[in-house]
């Protein structure tokens, strides 16, 4: 797999450096703060074609983002009353964390111990394109399953450096 | 006495390094069986990756599953 950016993890002790490609930033930049406008019911809204137009399209990426936890309705709208504010509270704020330590020049210094934040950004960002079945391909001729395999493969990227061991295994 | 159980489908095309993590890390399952089930949610398509002795602790392991990205369905283990 052929990726014309760069996405580089180094693992220290307590902090993960990430450099990106200069041509990386803004549009990690730009996806992050829509994923974090997709979810924030705050964000204030115009027109009623637009909010309409807007609220069809956050029901839709909601859906994709957190599936129904039961396959019976009673229950999965349970647990979305139990479950549903918080899931997407903390996708919010992970998302908003992520777009805050992006550098101009593409370094990140972030916390080890809060990196899931990257990892659930990066994972959850695709599905701004693509249905959870369609597979993200870096080198499609397709904009919206090219980004979301660029974003795959920088997830890949960053699980293969915090955790190389269990890279080997499941490849094994 | 397990009346619930967690099961995750293999519809998001993570990488399978993501899905080994979450289930050993963020689930609490030890890294062999998380790579185990991992490899049998890619090839059966859905693996039963907890159990649970109320749906209240099913709920727990489904919300932080869905925290990552995955798909968890929780079902009531029968009789």
């Amino acid at each position: 797999m052929t990726v014309r950016y760069e996405f580089d993890v180094v693992v220290g002790e307590s902090q993960v450096l990430i450099k990106l490609s200069e041509d990386l930033v803004p549009v990690l930049r730009t996806n992050t703060a829509a994923l974090a406008a997709s979810i924030d019911y705050a964000q204030p809204k115009r027109g009623l074609l637009d909010r309409r137009r807007f609220d069809r399209t956050q029901r839709a990426l909601l859906c994709r983002l957190f599936p129904s936890a039961s396959d019976f309705a009673p229950l999965a709208q349970e647990f979305d009353v139990r479950w549903g504010q918080h899931l997407r509270t903390e996708l919010f704020a992970a998302a908003n964390r992520v777009l805050a330590s992006i550098g101009d020049d593409g370094s990140v210094s972030y916390p080890l111990d809060a990196v899931d934040d990257w990892i659930r950004v990066l994972g959850q960002t695709r599905m701004l394109w693509v249905h959870r079945t369609i597979t993200g391909d870096p080198m499609s001729e397709d904009v919206r399953v090219r980004s979301a395999g660029v974003y795959t493969w920088m997830q890949q990227r960053l699980i293969s450096a915090l955790r190389p061991e269990l890279a080997e295994v499941v490849r094994a | 006495m397990t009346e619930f159980r967690v099961v995750a489908y293999n519809d998001l095309r993570s990488e399978d390094a993501v899905v080994a993590d979450v289930l050993n890390r963020v689930c609490g399952l030890p890294l062999a069986d998380a790579v185990a089930l991992t490899r049998q949610i890619e090839v059966d398509g859905k693996a039963t990756v907890g159990l649970a002795a109320t749906r209240a602790d099913a709920e727990v392991i489904a919300a932080r599953m869905l925290g990552f990205g995955l798909r968890p369905v929780i079902e009531r283990n029968r009789a």
